[in-house]
């Protein structure tokens, strides 16, 4: 027997026992009371079954035999079969008191006789209550005797319990036990008389019997040492009787059963021989001293079995537990937690007046320690070993592998860790789930896994260990693995992942998602574990006891599902936060650190996507969320003139950066204004970073206070919906914080992270697609409004300083003298959504398009600079015609302008040679580079081609094999596989090997002979480029 | 004839009483943390010798326009398991449940003893809302006694 099976038989023991105990209590009020209630029988009944099934469980025999029969009569006597004649009452007491017996001493339950006991009861079933047993008490028949045993066995001179005695003793709930003393040591040397020792044991019982009786004894000598035997009922149980009797629990046996009333019957002294009941079968001892253990001088049979409630408890150590309610612990714990507050709050109090009270230092440091192991031990006494759990899989690894046709093996390892009952609890289920998977889904039947090479038996092994502070239970089995590959498709069908996503997704990340709800991809449900308990719910279990899970699998080999757990859910280390002046508690468990942004980082690492606010840390996009937002609290900031507290209307966290959307309401002076209160509020911006199982989120504080433990209280019912929060403590300094929960948290926020990890996956070659990408000189300039613009430097062919006084008006159109020509100019207020230009100044730019021909000028005010930066384009913030959308330069937010849809939108044509040829074309983009993607796209569709874009090699060499294409225009520096890559595969194929390909390089690369190239963003030259490679193509082709 | 002890306050100008066997003590400068995104009733929670305590604004249940809060005497209740184990549940009318509660008040008025056939219905001219959470009312000598059916005040689905 392994050690936590013995936990278990402990647990079986004490658990029993007290069933038994209930038994035993409501078989003496049926025996009272003549009315018959149904309930209570059914009470004993389901009691005694339980009893039977947890013996079954561990393989005795004895005692589910004799508990088998038991449930057998009490379940006539339900249906009102059987009556409750006080007859077969005594039958089940006694049959009861012998099954505790047997409980208590289970290692030799198994060599004990009970067919007499299951005889008589037996007798019962079949309608022959045994007659004879009411005329004659104490008959060796009656079951009484022989289960009960006692008397006859141990009495050296024989003491006869009487029927009238047992019902006495029940009915009082008197304890019946015998005394081995001796005059020695229970008289002479404890300085007494024989009288005083009678009488002391008179007060806490009632003697029934002396042997040798106490005359005799009085006149014994007094030098003698001489043994004597005392009878006596009690309502003293067992544990009580040595402290109560003064006398060493050695020399104590238990005869009777019974313990409840408290009724003290009378004292006096020689109550042996005046009670008439009390009959002695054999007469007398000799007065003459008897040999020191009396028992075998007894004429009676005494070698049979020895009774075992004579042995009582010994066997499995009961005494070192003790069984307390739960809620008692929690209770202590609780109050555990308040003293350490009450602690702190102390020393806080006391600090730096330590000096003024001379040795208050050493007491406080006393205190102190003393505090912190009572709360370590009270956190003990909550602790369970898992063992406790791991022995219900056995059973149901059995009837499993029984169901399925399958032979599994269950390993338990780690049984001994131990962990807070509350978490051992919200543990059992998940745990069964996985379980019920490995052996559903992962282990193969026999016939299978000898086709694999493998034992037939397969193994599941539950492995437990510390780590790092955390408990880890690791689900083994050696099957046949999850294949990742289906997951992935399953994922596309399902659509939580389109293709290329699930193409670019780890498989980690592919295999988790068996945690999401409604994925199964299981063949087929079958009724073991297709209950409706999705591997999401034992993921959402787990999360709610503050775990993370995870799965790892290898397909053939098997898949290891792993928990990682905090040891207690009571006393949590906690990050206390503050938000608003309001403090929260976080715990530890979920969060992955803490980030703090200067200003200036913010523009750097929050960006906004898909309307929310997202965080670049470690190579991933986490969606941040402020608390105060969460929470629905108002955000604050304190007015710098007036000095009083406003609410903060900011929108998003990236409205650092991005104000431009509200910059046309806003005025100068509000603009200057929000400056300072972006200063007011600490300059810093906290996010904490938390973990949900795989996925992370930022939430954003105001202040960071401190760490500290803290004693979870739980959540009031009027704050069941306050779902943020998983319940409140009592600080350091008395005040109260919420505890938030970060699992609901997010989903408050609504934040969807299905998207995100495919964002992030998208951004996890984000530094190598990075260095790709090209820098884009670009010009950045103003018209005078709030907004600044940018355009590509490659499409600018000059800029032209013109004073005011140069432009000439032509009914609503502009125009100035440009190399001898009239061109006209564009105002970029007048096109766009932007900003009116208030005043002109005395000289402006004209900045002129390089577009082949030049339809227009564009109006600036000033340019403000010219540089090459490294451009990511926001396309979904600001769009509208004539735009391209927004980006970042330094620390502005620049609109990027679209010169060819502001240049049709201001209603200029804008020609381009060789359209002809092109018309219709199609043509493939290849660029990594978004903006540059889009702006070729732009320049072809003008041109009238039809076109399509991807962002690297592998995906045009994809779109190629699928679709048709006339040319491949592709930039060079890409990730994936970039243009060179691309060109070879294209002439290394049979059919496409004649496709033309145009490289946008300003220089012909080296090493491949492409059918041409242009500058990235020249559009003369592309389109130059492609007219001549695809007429030259033509004219091949005819 | 039975009689009834109320421990009297008053909130908005108006006189309530609560069965004085529901009541466990009256705090006076009692300062909450608020709970963001809670039932407008609430207060928020209180610390009181390390139990946690919600704390609701009877004037908010009472009228629900009213989010005054300036008031800071509470009056903490007593719950079912803390009358049970008085001995003291079967005489209190209304189950609050197991939860530490205290109501927020304006000012604490006197005990008052009443005879039961005091007791009468509420008058037709208290709002609605205010006639939910009523028990019974006492005509006093110089004013009208509402007796508050807390369990009603904490049942916000009243």
């Amino acid at each position: 027997m392994n050690e936590y099976d013995r936990e278990l038989l402990n647990e079986f023991v004490t658990e029993s026992t007290e069933l038994l105990e209930q038994v035993e209590e409501t078989l003496l009020g049926l025996d009272e009371s003549a009315s018959l209630d149904p309930e209570a029988i059914n009470e004993i009944f389901r009691a005694v079954h339980s009893v039977k099934g947890t013996s079954g469980f561990f393989g005795l025999d004895v005692i589910g035999s004799l508990s088998h029969i038991m449930e057998n009569v009490l379940g006539e006597m339900r249906e009102g079969r059987l009556s409750p004649e006080p007859r077969l009452i005594d039958l089940l007491l006694s049959s009861n008191d012998r099954l505790r017996a047997l409980v208590l001493d289970t290692e030799s339950s198994q060599s004990a006789d009970v067919s007499e006991a299951v005889a008589s009861l037996e007798a019962w079933l079949h309608g022959a209550p045994p007659q004879q047993s009411a005329d004659t008490p104490a008959e060796a028949s009656e079951p009484v005797a022989e289960a009960a045993a006692a008397p006859a066995v141990v009495a050296d001179n024989s003491f006869e319990l009487t029927e009238e005695l047992k019902q006495d003793l029940r009915r009082h709930g008197l304890m019946l036990y015998r005394l081995n003393l001796s005059t020695r040591t229970d008289i002479t040397a404890r300085k007494r008389s024989l009288d005083a020792f009678v009488k002391h044991i008179s007060s806490v019982g009632t003697i029934l019997k002396v042997t040798p009786n106490v005359e005799t004894l009085k006149a014994a000598p007094e030098s003698e040492d001489h043994p004597f035997t005392v009878w006596m009922s009690s309502v003293l149980d067992p544990v009580l009787a040595p402290m109560g009797l003064a006398i060493d629990a050695a020399r104590i046996e238990v005869i009777g059963v019974d313990g409840k009333v408290a009724e003290p019957t009378s004292p006096a002294a020689p109550v042996a021989e005046k009670k008439p009941p009390v009959k002695l079968a054999v007469a007398e001892a000799p007065p003459a001293p008897a040999p020191a253990p009396v028992t075998e001088a007894n004429p009676e049979p005494v070698d049979a079995p020895p009774a075992p409630e004579v042995k009582r408890p010994q066997a499995h150590n009961n005494n070192e537990t003790l069984r307390v309610k739960t809620s008692l612990l929690d209770r202590l714990m609780q109050m555990a937690g308040e003293l350490v507050l009450a602690r702190n709050r102390l020393l806080r109090r006391l600090d730096g007046q330590q000096d003024k009270i001379e040795g208050i230092g050493a007491i406080l440091g006393e205190l102190n320690g003393i505090t912190s192991e009572m709360q370590e031990q009270i956190m003990q006494t909550r602790l369970q070993p898992i063992g406790t759990v791991y022995g219900r899989f056995s059973r149901v690894v059995r009837d499993m592998s029984k169901k399925l046709g399958k032979s599994v093996r269950l390993d338990t390892i780690g049984g001994d860790v131990e962990l807070d009952k509350a978490l051992l609890e919200g543990l059992a289920d998940p745990l069964t789930h996985m379980l019920r998977n490995s052996i559903d889904h992962g282990v193969e039947d026999p016939d299978g896994r000898e086709a694999a090479g493998k034992p037939r038996q397969g193994t599941v092994r539950i492995r437990a260990y510390h780590e790092g502070g955390m408990v880890n239970i690791d689900i083994e089995d050696d099957g046949r693995g999850i294949d990742v590959e289906k997951v992935r498709v399953a994922a596309i069908r399902k659509g939580l992942l389109s293709s290329e996503q699930a193409a670019k997704t780890t498989d980690t990340d592919i295999l988790n998602l068996i945690f999401r709800p409604g994925f199964s991809t299981a063949a087929k449900v079958t009724d073991v574990s297709g209950r409706g308990v999705g591997m999401d719910v034992v993921r959402t279990n787990i999360e709610k006891l503050g775990g993370v899970v995870e799965a790892r699998t290898r397909l053939g080999e098997g898949t290891t599902v792993s928990i990682k757990l905090p040891l207690t859910l009571a006393i949590v280390t906690s990050l206390i936060v503050d938000v608003e002046g309001q403090r929260f508690a976080l715990p530890q468990v979920g969060l992955e650190s803490v980030v703090r942004l200067r200003p200036a980082d913010v523009a750097k690492r929050v960006e906004r996507i898909r309307d929310m606010d997202v965080l670049r840390y470690r190579e991933r996009l986490l969606p941040i969320v402020r608390l105060t937002d969460v929470l629905g609290m108002d955000r604050t900031y304190v007015d710098r003139e007036t000095g009083e507290r406003m609410i903060d209307r900011r929108g998003r966290l990236s409205d650092r950066r991005a104000a431009i959307e509200k910059m046309e309401e806003d005025t100068l002076e509000q603009r200057v204004d929000d400056d300072d209160r972006r200063n007011a509020l600490s300059n810093v911006l906290r996010i904490l970073v938390l973990r949900i199982g795989r996925n992370s989120f930022g939430l954003v504080v105001d202040a960071i206070v401190e760490n500290e433990e803290i004693v979870v209280k739980p959540l009031s019912r009027f704050l069941r919906d306050c779902q943020c929060f998983s319940g409140a403590t009592i600080l350091g300094d008395g005040t109260i914080a919420m505890i938030l929960d970060p699992v609901n948290i997010a989903q408050a926020a609504q934040l969807t992270f299905s998207d995100l990890s495919r964002d992030a996956a998208e951004e996890s070659h984000l530094e190598r697609v990075r260095a790709l990408r090209e820098r884009v000189p670009l010009i950045h300039f103003s018209n005078g409004g709030p907004e600044t613009f940018a355009l590509p430097l490659a499409q600018v062919a000059r800029v032209e300083n013109i004073p005011k006084g140069d432009v000439q008006r032509v009914g609503h159109k502009e125009y100035i003298t440009y190399r001898g020509q009239a061109l006209p100019l564009v105002r970029l207020h007048e096109h766009l959504d932007v900003a009116m230009t208030m005043e002109e100044p005395e000289e402006m730019k004209v900045i002129i398009p390089n577009l082949g021909s030049c339809p227009a000028g564009i109006v600036a005010h000033e340019v403000l600079d010219a540089r090459e930066v490294e451009l990511e384009v926001d396309e979904a913030t600001i769009r509208g015609q004539g735009l391209i959308g927004s980006a970042i330069l330094g620390d502005d937010i620049v609109l990027l302008v679209d010169t060819y849809g502001l240049m049709s939108s201001a209603g200029v044509a804008v020609a381009c040679a060789g359209e002809q040829v092109l018309q219709g074309r199609r043509a493939l983009v290849v660029d990594d580079t978004p903006f540059m993607r889009r702006v070729t796209h732009g320049y072809l569709a003008d041109a009238g081609m039809q076109v399509e874009a991807v962002s690297d090699g592998l995906e045009a060499w994809d779109a190629i094999k699928t679709g048709e294409f006339d040319v491949i225009v592709t930039d060079m520096r890409m990730p994936n596989l970039d243009g060179a890559g691309l060109f070879a595969r294209l002439r290394g194929s049979e059919e496409l090997a004649h496709l033309p390909v145009v490289a946008l390089a300003s220089e012909a690369p080296k090493d491949c002979q492409f059918d041409g190239h242009a500058q990235k963003l020249d559009r003369p030259e592309l389109i130059e480029t492609l007219t001549a490679v695809l007429g030259q193509a033509q004219e091949e082709a005819a | 004839m039975s009689t009834l002890q109320f421990v009297t306050f008053s909130v908005n100008d108006n006189r309530y009483g609560v069965d004085i066997l529901r009541v466990r003590e009256v705090l006076k400068q009692v300062s909450c943390s608020p709970v963001p995104g809670a039932h407008p009733a609430i207060v928020g929670l209180m610390n009181l010798r390390g139990q946690v305590v919600t704390v609701i604004d009877l004037s908010q249940r009472l009228d629900t326009t009213n989010v005054d809060r300036e008031r800071n005497t509470c009056l903490i209740l007593k719950t079912d398991e803390e009358l049970e184990r008085q001995n003291l549940l079967e005489q209190v009318r209304g189950r609050i449940g197991s939860d530490a509660v205290g109501i927020l008040v304006d000012d604490m008025g006197e005990v008052i003893t009443v005879n039961e056939d005091e007791l009468s219905d509420p008058p037709a001219q208290m709002s609605e809302q205010e006639q939910a959470l009523v028990e019974n009312v006492v005509m006093l000598e110089d004013y009208l006694l509402t007796q508050i059916a807390v369990e009603k005040v904490l049942d916000f689905s009243v």
